[in-house]
């Protein structure tokens, strides 16, 4: 069955919470509702769904290939061409530590690059169902449902007071 | 936008909608002001380029090390003052600081010199001596130790400056691309958006990468500063064993980065009109570590020095007299007082503290003190003759800047200020999300017989 999606548009954020809580109580599942915005609210404003993320983990691996790379690139070198010196041991731990450091830094930074770009689903080379005026300090309400209750979706909305209701077939 | 008096009314405060429209439309000039600066700092920047060259013909050696020496000195200046203000940035918003908001992208879009430190360096690692039997930090890896290791690190300070740039600014560039007039440079501003348009799932991801990208470059600098100093400064000097060396020029940095954002903020006041993002009370707020860092700055030093003092080996002797009693004394007595005694003596009163002057005056005098102790710790370092004695024989007498130094000074920093004034007509040099959340979380309330400003944790 084919989904459609709606975006109310609404200028005062106190209707768009107004809004969410009426498509809650119309039975909208909360995964299936998305806010848009100019800046971020603080969590839970508008009662919405929090998105899990697993940003955390991208960077955690990448100082950890990083730092691997670090100690075999600065082990391996002083293993391949053992140079004794004064009769003090071959692995000089000082410099192999600031090596590896950078060398974690670079990898958790490539990776939260990574990270940023998979879990935020960007680039996106269509914009989709949006309003310029986000950017200006709109808020769009973001509804995903079946056709048949599109109706629905759009009465609650306008109820609500949007200022403009826009549609996507999905 | 905060309205920085002290006298609060209860009238309406700004909105998100007036700001976005206040920053994109200086944003979108492109006025014969804005292109006859940039026309003079080419110029400037030219200039030093003809400086560099004429270094480069004179070429590299062990003879002529000295010819660097202004050069390096430049690079360090950069590296404590431009490339070092993100770690503001990224500090304030770890501590969730609200008035942070109207200056947090002027000190990252300076992220962007971080690429014109890394072309700098590889002319500053071709220049230094041979690591074979002088004090170095490394050991001996066959393709050549500092210079992979250098620029594997200032490489990845670079990156990440640029990572919490792009990262911090892709809501600003989405509203660029979406109220900016069709143009080239509406649509790079526009694929620099990568298709933004401000979901949950983005606000979460985009608040976790900037506090992880923010960390991660407070995490580096040290690093970088550690670097610097050790194989430009204490690695061609001998007799200098100063264990605290690092830390001293990265609290030099905070210093340096405070000073320079600063006097950024000024010249945004007086030439760009900025007056409603950069009032008393962002002045006020950073001239508290201003002046911490200051007292900071004399502790190091005097750390440092008084172990020589009492150590009086040969080595440290000369030591001593190179950096502080006689050949550098000038440019240390300058240091010392733009650095230490003139924050210390204007920034203890709170009415000084309290202005847009004050602050912003302390903070040029910062920036020249450290230009002048680049100068002192880099240029004394390149012209030692043979840094693998014991002892330096002959120390070294003053070295004054040759027409190509101050040239390679100049054309340096004025190319550090144009690439941040072109990529500030990419990214809005004011942040309209961040500043447009805070507006959101202040209201103005009676309180007894006056009004204050309530601030709201959202945490």
């Amino acid at each position: 069955m084919a989904n459609t999606k709606l975006m109310g548009l609404f200028q005062d954020p106190e209707q768009a919470a107004g809004a969410m809580t009426k498509l809650k109580e119309d039975g909208f599942p909360v995964e299936d509702l998305d806010v848009y915005s100019g800046s971020p609210f603080p969590e839970g404003s508008f009662g919405e769904h929090e998105p899990e993320t697993r940003l955390f983990m991208f960077p955690l691996v990448g100082a950890l290939i990083g730092f691997a790379i670090g100690l075999l690139w600065t082990a391996g070198t002083q293993i391949s061409y053992p140079l004794v010196t004064g009769g003090k041991p071959l692995l000089s731990i000082p410099p192999m530590t600031i090596i590896m450091y950078e060398n974690t830094m670079l990898g958790a930074i490539i990776f939260t690059v990574l990270g940023v770009l998979f879990e935020s689903r960007l680039p996106r080379r269509k914009l989709g169902l949006y309003d310029e005026r986000i950017t200006e300090g709109y808020i769009g309400i973001i509804v995903d449902c079946p056709e048949e209750r599109a109706g629905a979706a759009e009465s609650a909305l306008q109820s609500a007071g949007a200022e403009e209701i826009k549609k996507e077939e999905g | 936008m905060h309205n920085g008096e002290h006298e609060l009314t209860a009238g309406p405060l700004p909105t998100h909608q007036d700001v976005a429209r206040d920053v994109l439309g200086r944003f979108q000039e492109l006025g014969h002001r804005f292109w006859g600066w940039v026309t003079v700092l080419a110029f400037l920047f030219v200039l030093g380029i003809v400086g560099f060259v004429i270094r480069l013909s004179e070429g590299f050696s062990d003879e002529n090390r000295e010819n660097w020496g202004y050069f390096v000195a430049t690079l360090a200046f950069i590296v404590t003052t431009f490339t070092a203000m993100p770690v503001i940035s990224a500090g304030l918003r770890l501590a969730k600081a609200n008035w942070r908001r109207p200056l947090t992208r002027v000190t990252e879009n300076m992220a962007i010199t971080g690429l014109l430190v890394v072309l700098m360096l590889i002319p500053a690692l071709i220049a230094l001596p041979s690591i074979d039997g002088r004090l170095s930090i490394w050991f001996e890896f066959p393709l050549g130790a500092p210079g992979l290791w250098d620029i594997i690190g200032y490489g990845t300070l670079a990156l990440i400056g640029l990572a919490l740039l792009w990262a911090v600014a892709l809501p600003d560039l989405a509203a660029a691309r979406d109220h900016l007039p069709a143009s080239p440079r509406q649509r790079v501003i526009g694929w620099l958006s990568l298709g933004w348009v401000g979901g949950l799932r983005q606000w979460r991801v985009l608040y976790q990468g900037s506090l992880l990208a923010g960390a991660m470059y407070l995490l580096t600098y040290p690093l970088v500063q550690t670097l610097m100093i050790s194989d430009f400064h204490h690695g061609l000097i001998p007799g200098l064993k100063d264990a605290i060396i690092p830390a001293t020029v990265v609290v030099n940095g905070l210093q340096g980065a405070v000073g320079m954002t600063l006097l950024t903020m000024y010249l945004m006041r007086r030439l760009g009109n900025y007056e409603r993002y950069f009032s008393v009370e962002q002045f006020w707020a950073l001239s508290k570590p201003l002046l911490a860092f200051s007292l900071l700055w004399f502790y190091f030093w005097w750390a440092s020095f008084i172990t020589f003092w009492y150590g009086r080996q040969p080595g440290e002797s000369e030591v001593i007299r190179l950096l502080v009693l006689d050949e550098y004394r000038g440019a240390l007595m300058i240091s010392f007082f733009l650095n230490f005694i003139g924050p210390l003596v204007a920034l203890v009163w709170n009415p000084v503290r309290r202005s847009v002057w004050g602050p912003a005056l302390v903070g040029t005098g910062v920036v020249i003190g450290a230009l002048v102790n680049q100068v002192r710790l880099y240029v004394s370092a390149f012209s030692v003759e043979d840094p693998s004695l014991h002892v330096m024989d002959p120390r070294p007498a003053t070295q004054w800047p040759a027409p190509p130094d101050l040239l390679i000074m100049i054309g340096a920093i004025s190319g550090c200020v144009l690439l941040f004034m072109l990529v500030s007509k990419i990214i809005p040099v004011v942040s309209i999300w961040e500043v447009g959340e805070g507006l959101r979380l202040v209201k103005v309330r009676r309180y007894l017989n006056r009004y204050a400003r309530v601030i709201a944790k959202s945490h």
